[in-house]
Parts: structure tokens; sequence; C-alpha cells
């Protein structure tokens, strides 16, 4: 489980979280909703301690990340698998490299297990066998980011975050990738943290949506909750994204 | 004293503004620094990384210096000669670029040649690492990116450009002795006597000290202006700029201070 309890960060000056309390249940996928720069991708940060809060507090598990230490912080990440918006694969190296690379860094000094095949299942069951040998560069941006979720789950952890999984993508494979996450979490029982704009897939993949907006959680409940909210910003929300479905029909 | 204070704010205040902040990157710079050192001593010990990054500093730079250090040597025998003749003295060209090889323009030109080939790269890499993510996405992976990216650049650097100083002043030393003994005719034996004489190991090891301590410098600036890249495209050009601007500033400032220091407790101890 984990716990947001009153985090504020301000950059500069400016304040981009204003205060968020939130639970993420264990073994549940919650996505996070909110109109863009409105915070979403600084509080996917602090759950997995690339930033520091300003004031409150991010506990995982029972344990709070800014009481940790540089090392023991390090170690803590093992927890977590995260996917990037752009999936931030590593240029130089092949996908097998990528994929391959948390499972070697966290193997060092020890024996390291059967790596291509390990490797070799994760591409398989992100839907890409056989493409360890491609560079990054050869692939299309779907390619790119189920590469990026492969690369995440290799080491099995217990809490996968995702940072705008289908910005970019075209409907079809935003669908894949929905199912992805729903099959990752089906399989694995893992904890998912789904940061989007994208209203639809939050409503096709969520136990749990939050939305934040101006800094603040200003709703939380599960998919049908959310759909009969009272909340002007996220009736704003859903309308604009019926809006845009019912634009195609008329048109 | 309102109005000496208007006179004197709108020169003072951003020149104090600019002084602030460039004492904060300074400071900033050491604590990246001291990260850097903390890092090289803690496993586990990448010597892959290491090795990699020696091949891209030292390796790949060698012909660059070569032929740099080719025609130093042998503009600076032809200018020096052509002195060197009005006084009849041409045998002492040997000697002159000898010791300005070995003491100043080997470790200088090197360190130049380094930043311009290898730590523009180092901050250009570093830079785009950091604005596509893949920094973060290190970090996410319990690795520290420090200890993968810094380390092996900065001990490479550190490492390499001594040697490559050394092959400067070698090479350097031979396009001299072309120019001087087949183009201005000056005798062999008195041209290598005055070298051998006039150069001594002190003179190469003050200049691998500073070479090693330049190397050191450029790589840490670069890595540190690609560590701290922002904005995209833009700033990875304005990252890389700043690389090679402020490491070549760096060598010549950090040549007068370390030359004065050498003269007064290495070589005038004698």
């Amino acid at each position: 489980m984990i716990e947001i309890k009153g985090l504020h960060k301000s950059f500069d000056g400016v304040a981009i979280l204003k205060g968020i309390d939130l639970v993420i249940p264990k073994g549940k996928i919650t996505v996070i909703i909110g109109p863009s720069g409105s915070g979403k991708t600084v509080l996917l940060r602090h759950i997995i301690g690339l930033l520091k809060p300003d004031k409150g507090r991010v506990v995982v598990d029972g344990v709070d990340l800014a009481a940790l230490g540089s090392r023991e912080l390090n170690d803590f990440r093992r927890r977590f698998g995260m996917l990037f918006q752009n999936a931030a694969l590593f240029d130089s190296l092949s996908v097998l490299d990528n994929v391959a690379f948390p499972l070697i860094e966290s193997h060092r000094g020890r024996a390291l297990p059967d790596v291509e095949r390990i490797v070799e299942q994760k591409l398989a069951l992100v839907g890409l066998p056989g493409i360890g040998r491609k560079m990054p560069s050869e692939l299309s941006g779907g390619m790119r980011k189920r590469v990026g979720l492969a690369r995440a789950i290799v080491l099995e952890p217990k809490i996968i975050l995702y940072d705008e999984p289908t910005t970019g993508l075209d409907p079809i494979m935003t669908v894949a990738i929905d199912n992805l996450i729903l099959s990752m979490q089906q399989k694995l029982s893992i904890t998912s943290v789904v940061i989007s704009h994208d209203i639809d897939s939050a409503l096709r993949v969520a136990d749990q949506i939050a939305m934040i907006h101006d800094g603040r959680i200003i709703e939380r409940g599960s998919p049908e909750e959310f759909r009969r909210s009272e909340n002007p910003a996220a009736r704003e929300f859903l309308e604009a994204s019926g809006r845009k479905a019912n634009a195609g029909e008329v048109r | 004293m309102e109005r000496v204070l208007a006179i004197v704010s709108p020169v003072f205040t951003p020149l104090g503004r600019s002084l602030i902040a460039a004492s904060g990157e300074l400071g900033r710079w050491c604590e990246f620094v001291w990260q850097a050192i903390l890092w090289t001593f803690r496993p586990p010990y990448r010597f892959d990384q290491f090795s990699k990054q020696m091949e891209f500093v030292g390796v790949k730079s060698t012909w660059i210096i070569a032929l740099t250090a080719f025609f130093t040597g042998a503009v600076f025998a032809l200018q020096s000669g052509k002195v060197y003749s009005l006084f009849n003295m041409e045998s002492m060209v040997g000697a002159t670029v000898g010791l300005s090889l070995t003491r100043e323009i080997g470790p200088v030109f090197a360190a130049i040649m380094v930043t311009a080939r290898a730590c523009s790269a180092m901050a250009a890499e570093l830079g785009t690492m950091r604005v596509t993510e893949q920094i973060d996405a290190l970090e996410t992976m319990a690795v520290n990116p420090i200890q993968y990216l810094v380390v092996p650049r900065i001990v490479a650097c550190t490492v390499m450009v001594p040697l490559l100083t050394m092959l400067y002043d070698y090479v350097g030393v031979v396009g001299s002795y072309v120019v001087g003994i087949y183009l201005l005719g000056i005798n062999e034996g008195p041209f290598m006597h005055r070298l051998y004489y006039y150069v001594d190991a002190d003179d190469i090891w003050s200049g691998l000290i500073k070479a090693a301590i330049f190397g050191f410098l450029i790589a840490a600036i670069s890595c540190y202006m690609g560590y701290h890249t922002r904005s995209g495209a833009k700033g990875v050009g304005k990252a890389t700029t700043r690389a090679v601007v402020v490491s070549a500033v760096t060598i010549l400032i950090t040549d007068y201070f370390l030359t004065t220091w050498i003269l007064e407790y290495v070589i005038n101890r004698q």
C-alpha cells in the first residue's frame, strides 16, 4: 500500500503540489488523471523517491521514503518498476541489453540467472518476442513503450508506475497498452499506479481513479463513482471526453 | 543617499546577482565533484565502463593528438629557428621546443583537444540522457547515475590526458626534429645534445601532473553541464557549448596557477 500524506512541492517558488492526500491500495490499479501541468508526473516522481517533498510524506508498505538514506532508497527502489512517458530506453544498448539491464545490475557480485531466457519471456509477455537484437531507434513509439514495460517488469516488482503510457499512441495501440496493464495486474498481482489524462483509458483499466487539479486531489473513487461525480472539474473532464467521442460520430 | 543608490544600483545589482548565481553554480559543481569522488571508491566497480570510456577518451583521440602535435612542434621549430638564426644559436631549437612542449604546450593542447573531441560529446550524451529521462530511469533501477555515468568518464580523462600528453610531447619533438634538421639544416648532434641537456625528467613530470589535473577538471565540468541539462534539444546544445567554453577557460586559468606552483616548489627547488 502507498500512502501519500499532505504532500507539498514547489519549483522556483511556484507551488505544484499543494497538499496531496491519497491512499493507493495494494494489488489494484489506481489511475491518477488530471489536465496537463496539474502535477501528475511530479506526484509519480515522489512515489519512487526521485523527488523529495518540501512538506508531507510518502509511505510505501510502511516505509517513509524521506527517512531512507541514498543507499537504502536505492535498494528500496528494486520494489518498483517504472514505465516512462517516452519509455526512456538506453539508446546505446540493444533491446535485449535494455531489458536485461535491471537484472544484471541487481545481480552484481552474484551468479546471474539465464538472462536471455528471462528477457525473451518478458518480451513475449508484452507481445514482442524475438526483437532482442534490435536497437531502440529501430522501434515504433508503441513498441518502445512495450519494451519499456518489459524492462519495468523484468525484476517482477511489487509496484509498477506508468507515466502517461498511452500518450501519443493510436487508438489500437492505446487499447493494446491498456490490455497489457490489465494483464500485468492479473498475472503478477502487482500494485499499479497509472498517470494519464486519457479518461477513456482510465475508465477501462482502473480499480480506483483519483483526479488531481491545481495541485490537489479533488475527486477519488471507483470508475462508476467517478462517472457520477458532481465535481465541476471532474464533470468538465468527462464531458470533454464525451464531446471528443461525439465529434467523430457527427463528422 | 537615495540618489547615490539610484545611480549605483542599476550597475551593481545585476553584477551582484550574477556573482551570487556564479558562486551558487560553483557550490553545486563542488558538491557534484564530491559525490563523484565518493562514488569512485564505493562498489560495485564497473571496469567495463572504465575501459569503454578510456578507449573513447584515449585510444580514439590518438590520431588527432598526433596530427596536431606534429604540426605544433614543426611550426614552433620553424619560428624559433628563424629567431635563433639571428644569433647563430639554431642548435637551441630542440631544447626550446622540448621544454615548451613538456612544460606547457603538451598538457594544455592535449587537454584542449580532448575537450573538443571527447568532453563535448560527454556533455551532449549526458544532456540527451537527462532530457529523455534515461538518467531518471537509471535511478529507478537502483543504479546511481553519478557512479554509472560520471565516475568512469572522470577517471578515464584523469588517466588518459597524461598519456595523450606524453604522446603529444614525443610527436611534437619529432615534428621539430624534421623541420629543424631537414628544413632549417640544423646540425643533428648539437640539436639532440641541447635537447637532452636542457629537458629534465622534472619538466616531463610537471607537465604530466598538470595534464592529470586538467583531465580531471574538464571531465568534471563537462559531466556537470550535461548532467544538469534542462529544456530539451536547445538545452543540450547550450550545455555542450558551455562545457567546451568553461573547460577551455579553466585549462588556461588553472595552467597559470599550476605553473606558478610548479616553478616555485618543483623546478626552482633543485
